[in-house]
């Protein structure tokens, strides 16, 4: 009785001497926020706002806490008070007891009255857009807060140094949220993982369980040292120096996690204008020669075209540059302006260049800007084979353009933006029976025809077909459904091979996925899917890294190998674009950069290397090719010659 | 086995911090009802001792008995029964007076109120101040009535005295003589004043490099410890003398701080060519021939 | 005068050497994996470590020289001598920046050696970014890594050397290391806070927001480089010279406090 009575008298002390930091910590967390969240609803024209205490909480309550913890021992204990405290008949394990429970009534009294505050806001709908509180959103915030308040309250009862106690449970902190980045197995007891939207899923019960763990070792420890009568020296030096070699060590942690980045051998600026389309590049290869080409904004914009050859050293020899006029005289029969496009770039069996293209109508407004006009607006398709010969000039060695049917309402068959219109043998229009209305009929033209090549064939199309267009390396008719609860059809065909098209058994129609393999391929944590194939083998990127898989009959694909991103790596890491090169080397292309894989063992697909090439997101023109010992990227106006990596160079992961 | 006539007992004692000696083999009985004074150098181990005494560090080796109670087992027990009033006792600023006298009363369950408030009025302590901007004096007797209040039969003064002026000193010794004498308490007192300590104490025990090098009661010292200052005769050598704590020679002169000054007086009158001088010495002068003094013989 | 100011900077040079040391390994070492590893372009990587990090290790240099004396109690010591609190501030101030410049160089050097490891890349002219801009401006200096990491490395020591002026002496105060550093923390926290006023369109707030010491840096790659100069003298002369030159006065000395 009297043991207890003594461990309330503590706490009643321990209470009165909190006063502070509990006025802190309601200021800081609740009325200032407040103040600033009324201030927003007043101010702001939609009369909304978010929790301003709730995510401050959320990015300091952890600091907070950790300096409560080592507040609430350090200002009594290691200074001169300690010793009159411990000279009266307490234990010094009571002392402990009252200080624990004390801050544990302090971080969790705090977490409840802001929670109760923004729950209250969001019943009443303050709060814009998806910013909702309710009475499970604290649980990931009462795991970190109490972590740290226990680890600093462990190091302060260990050192009973105020400065010591505080960095290192900050140290202990900074690890464990940067662990996950590190190493995938630490993902599942991650704090930021948590909050990165998989509420309720088995993530946030192993956080529960780590931070249960945590406060019981540390509550135990805190327990144990309080009657020690040696504690922990650490003075500013050694703290100094513990703290700086941690960081020093982690960051080479993570930059090993990721790798480095492929060597630099040359550069060369191709054009010496600024302004390009960066979806407009081209490029093709000729053994060692290249061949670049890409859309110019200036005021005479064009076509250049670039060519040069890369040396077995990476330098970058013999660079010849061409500008192909791109506006050319007013349409006579419109009277519009017209604009050649180019869709395609290739090397014919003679070493010629063949370019494929739409000419456009574009339309000058009064700043002199230039408008494409639609689909529909179309002069015609145009496909022309080039020479350049060494030390030459660019010559057109022949042109072709559709002989186009007469009487009806023609649409160009493309890509969005018409950036890409598949075949550079086959041409595709298709006609309507009214002007923007639902196409009928489709016609393929042949090139090899001739220079005005009349249609090949005439396929007439489902009825309800909606549209018909090239995606994902694939020619796509869709029919749109007629009951509004169904979703469109589609059917995919290889642009390259029309005459299937002509069979009606090939027309399998089913929900539309942009690659059929995406519903198969696709899981939790991996959004987007992009697959490239290359024989009976598929490539598989999606945002947790790359997987090989093989055709095992009837539609489906048996996975046999993969190569998982580094959590680390994973933060830069946007929708993959993977392409083959060649038999050892894959290509992702993202929006941050290209990842190179050693894929000549199916079975072990491994990361090779990566570079912060600035490609376009969906790259229709190779804006990266391999040579034997080279990587040629074409990043806007600038070639890139980066080292190839060797399979003995394989990096982590 | 503790004797009951002792309020204190250590029994070979041993304390080290790392690799240092603090206490080596202390050996202590202190009576009930003494005034017992306590003196070393700083840092000959007073304060871990007392430490020891009151539980609140853990011996190596041995073992201290207080009022019956062994300190290493029974440590809270023991603390409710021992006043302790420790050397520079800082308290909690923020509290008031009259705030830290209650919160304190409550760990005692002999706490005397009546007594507490009687003490505060005769120290003139405002119930109201802050324990902050109390003066030295003030949070010295602060400290005083916080031992003394709940009517300890023990109490443990750890240098009570240090940083107070002569005033203040004096008024403190005072207070702690009047409170206690009367009711037989037993008073441990440690200090490096030991014209403090002389009028009050009735035995003290000088602890020097981690023992108890002397141990018996003041007026015992005084008749037995003496000075003996005589002029030797030429090529004179001094005699084997037990019990002798200081020799000094200068100027043809020997001085011999000796503990017993009959036998040393009656070995030394043969080789003195005058009277052989024996004088008294103050405590001060005793503590510091037992501490520093020059026990080597050289030819003066 | 000369001879007590060179005792007072060898004594600092004695007792802070090994917050030198310590800056000086741990920012080359990240400088240097960063600008290796290039995992985000060399100028991001500039700004974030002569930025945030830069920061950090301007707490770290200006929460220690007073501070730490104080709580060691040889601030009484040293105030006994006969040499004033200007002086003893102005010495610890400059061995301060001093390591601090020292430090940002040689993590310049480190960054330029790691550059060059992986061979130096230019960054490509992106329609539509601060690249795109005319040759009168600063931007010129991203595409170029060597060149953008020296400017930023210039720039940003030049910043942080304002900061650490301010801070330093408003540190002065505090009476131990915690309160030091804390202080720090809270102050740059409400620097940086003062920063997103740069994007704002309101003229009058971006000029207020050019004041902050660490504008330059954040401006660097999108102003037109013949303010830069301009913008970078203003601040040395606002937080550097006029807080020194205020140092000897009885305000000053007021706040510092005993």
């Amino acid at each position: 009785m009297s043991a207890v009575w003594n461990w309330c008298n503590l706490v009643r002390k321990e209470w009165r001497e909190s006063r502070e930091v509990i006025i802190a910590g309601i200021v800081a967390f609740w009325i200032c926020p407040t103040m600033l969240e009324l201030f927003c609803l007043a101010l702001n024209g939609g009369h909304d706002t978010f929790p301003i205490g709730w995510w401050a909480l959320i990015a300091g309550g952890w600091l907070y806490a950790i300096i409560a913890g080592a507040n609430m021992v350090c200002r009594d204990w290691g200074r001169a008070e300690e010793h009159f405290l411990l000279a009266q008949p307490v234990s010094p394990r009571a002392v402990v007891w009252a200080k624990l429970v004390v801050g544990a009534v302090l971080v969790v009294g705090l977490i409840a009255i802001v929670t109760a505050w923004e729950i209250a806001l969001t019943r009443r709908g303050v709060f814009a857009g998806d910013s909702e509180i309710n009475w499970q959103s604290p649980i990931p915030l009462v795991c970190v807060m109490a972590v740290s308040y226990m680890l600093a309250f462990t190091a302060a009862v260990m050192s009973r140094q105020m400065l010591a106690s505080t960095v290192v449970a900050c140290l202990v902190m900074l690890i464990w949220m940067v662990a996950p980045l590190l190493s995938s197995a630490m993902t599942r007891f991650g704090v930021l993982i948590f909050w990165s939207g998989a509420r309720g899923s088995w993530i946030g019960e192993w956080l529960i369980i780590l931070s249960v763990c945590v406060v019981i070792i540390c509550a135990t420890t805190s327990l144990l040292y309080a009657t020690r009568e040696r504690v922990i020296r650490l003075g500013n030096k050694q703290l100094a120096w513990t703290v700086g070699l941690i960081v020093l060590a982690l960051f080479s942690v993570a930059m090993t996690e990721v790798g480095s980045s492929l060597q630099v051998r040359d550069q060369a600026e191709l054009f010496e204008t600024s302004k390009f389309d960066l979806g407009s590049v081209r490029t093709v290869q000729r053994g060692d020669r290249f061949f670049v080409t890409c859309y110019d904004y200036s005021h005479e914009p064009g076509w250049v075209m670039a060519t040069f050859r890369v040396t077995d050293n990476g330098r970058i020899e013999g660079l010849r540059r061409f500008l192909v006029p791109g506006i050319l005289p007013r349409d006579p029969v419109h009277g519009e302006l017209l604009r050649d496009e180019i869709t395609g770039l290739a090397i014919n069996e003679n070493g010629q260049l063949v370019v494929t293209g739409i000419r456009l109508h574009v339309v000058r407004d009064q700043r002199g800007n230039l408008w494409i006009r639609g689909p529909g607006e179309f002069e015609n398709l145009w496909r022309a084979t080039l020479s350049w010969p060494e030390g030459g000039r660019l010559e057109v060695a022949s042109r072709a353009e559709l002989a186009l049917p007469t009487n009806e309402h023609l649409r160009y068959v493309a890509s969005e933006f018409g950036s890409n219109i598949g075949s550079l043998r086959y041409g595709y229009l298709t006609a309507s029976v009214s002007e923007g209305g639902l196409p009928n009929k489709l016609y393929v033209f042949d090139w090899q025809d001739g220079p005005n090549p009349s249609p090949r064939l005439e396929i007439p199309l489902p009825q309800d077909t909606s549209s018909v267009r090239v995606w994902g390396g694939k020619l796509r008719i869709r029919i749109q459904s007629t009951n509004p609860r169904n979703q469109d059809r589609e059917a995919t065909f290889d642009f390259d091979q029309p005459e299937t098209l002509l069979d009606k058994r090939n027309r399998s129609f089913h929900s539309p996925t942009y690659n059929l393999q995406d519903v198969e391929f696709f899981r939790p944590g991996g959004y987007y899917v992009q697959v490239a194939e290359r024989g009976e083998l598929a490539y598989v990127s999606d945002l947790l890294g790359l997987r090989v898989a093989r055709h095992a009959g009837r539609g489906h694909w048996e996975i046999v190998g993969e190569t998982r991103a580094a959590p680390l790596a994973m933060l830069f890491r946007l929708v993959p674009q993977p392409k083959i090169l060649d038999d050892s080397l894959l290509v992702e292309s993202t929006e941050r950069g290209i990842i190179a894989y050693d894929v000549l063992d199916p079975s072990k697909p491994k990361r090779v290397g990566f570079f912060n090439a600035i490609v376009p997101r969906w790259p229709g023109g190779n804006p990266v090719l391999a040579t034997k010992r080279h990587l040629v990227v074409c990043e806007y106006n600038m070639i890139t010659i980066l080292d190839r990596p060797t399979n003995a160079k394989a990096e982590s992961q | 086995m503790s004797n009951p006539m002792n309020a204190i007992q250590v029994e070979s004692l041993r304390k080290n911090f790392g690799r240092q000696e603090i206490l080596r083999g202390v050996n202590l009985d202190v009576p009930a009802g003494s005034i017992f004074g306590f003196l070393g150098l700083n840092g000959a181990g007073k304060t871990t001792l007392i430490r020891m005494l009151l539980g609140l560090l853990r011996p190596d080796a041995g073992r201290c008995v207080v009022d019956g109670i062994d300190s290493a087992t029974k440590a809270l027990e023991l603390r409710r029964r021992v006043g302790y009033m420790a050397e520079n006792q800082t308290m909690y600023g923020w509290m008031r007076v009259g705030q830290l006298i209650e919160w304190v009363s409550r760990f005692y369950p002999s706490w005397d109120s009546t007594l507490a408030e009687t003490l505060r009025q005769q120290m003139r302590l405002d119930a109201a101040q802050k324990v902050g901007a109390l003066s030295k004096g003030q949070t010295s007797h602060l400290a005083l009535l916080l031992a003394l209040a709940h009517r300890p039969n023990i109490v443990i003064l750890d240098d009570p005295t240090l940083g107070l002026d002569p005033i203040a000193r004096r008024d403190l010794l005072r207070d702690v003589i009047s409170q206690l004498q009367d009711r037989g308490a037993t008073v441990f007192f440690s200090s490096h004043l030991l014209y403090e300590i002389e009028p009050i104490c009735d035995r003290i025990a000088i602890l020097h490099e981690g023992q108890i090098i002397k141990c018996a009661p003041v007026d015992e010292l005084r008749e037995t410890v003496k000075r003996i200052v005589l002029k030797p005769t030429e090529g004179a050598r001094v005699p084997e003398i037990p019990g002798l704590l200081d020799f000094q020679a200068q100027d043809g002169q020997w001085s011999l701080t000796v503990e017993h000054a009959e036998e040393a007086r009656r070995a030394l009158t043969p080789i003195s060519r005058g009277e052989v001088l024996v004088t008294g010495l103050n405590l001060d002068e005793i503590f510091e021939a037992h501490v520093i003094g020059r026990r080597e013989v050289s030819r003066g | 005068m000369a001879d007590v100011f060179r005792a007072l900077l060898r004594k600092e040079w004695h007792e802070q050497r090994w917050r030198f040391f310590l800056g000086l390994i741990v920012f080359s070492g990240l400088v240097a994996g960063m600008l290796r590893a290039q995992l985000v372009p060399s100028n991001e990587a500039a700004v974030l470590l002569y930025g945030p990090v830069g920061l950090v290790f301007v707490i770290f240099l200006a929460a220690g020289p007073v501070a730490a004396e104080r709580a060691d109690r040889t601030w009484e010591f040293l105030m006994a001598q006969p040499v004033s609190r200007a002086e003893v501030l102005r010495a610890k101030w400059t061995m301060g920046v001093m390591q601090l410049a020292v430090t940002m160089l040689v993590g310049a050097v480190a960054g330029l050696l790691a550059i060059w490891s992986r061979g130096f890349r230019i960054m490509p002219k992106v329609p539509g970014s601060s690249t795109e801009f005319s040759a009168e401006s600063a931007a010129w200096l991203v595409t170029h890594p060597a060149l953008s990491l020296c400017a930023f490395a210039a720039v940003g020591t030049i910043a942080l050397v304002c900061w650490f002026t301010s801070l330093f002496l408003l540190l002065a105060r505090a009476r131990n290391g915690f309160a030091a550093a804390l202080g720090g923390v809270l102050l740059t926290i409400a620097l940086l806070l003062w920063l997103p006023q740069l994007g704002s369109g309101n003229k009058a707030l971006l000029v207020v927001a050019a004041l902050n010491p660490l504008s330059p840096l954040f401006l660097l790659s999108s102003w037109r480089a013949v303010f830069l100069p301009a913008l970078l003298l203003i601040h040395i002369v606002l937080w550097v010279v006029l807080p020194l030159r205020y140092v000897g006065r009885r305000r000053i000395e007021k706040w510092i406090g005993a």
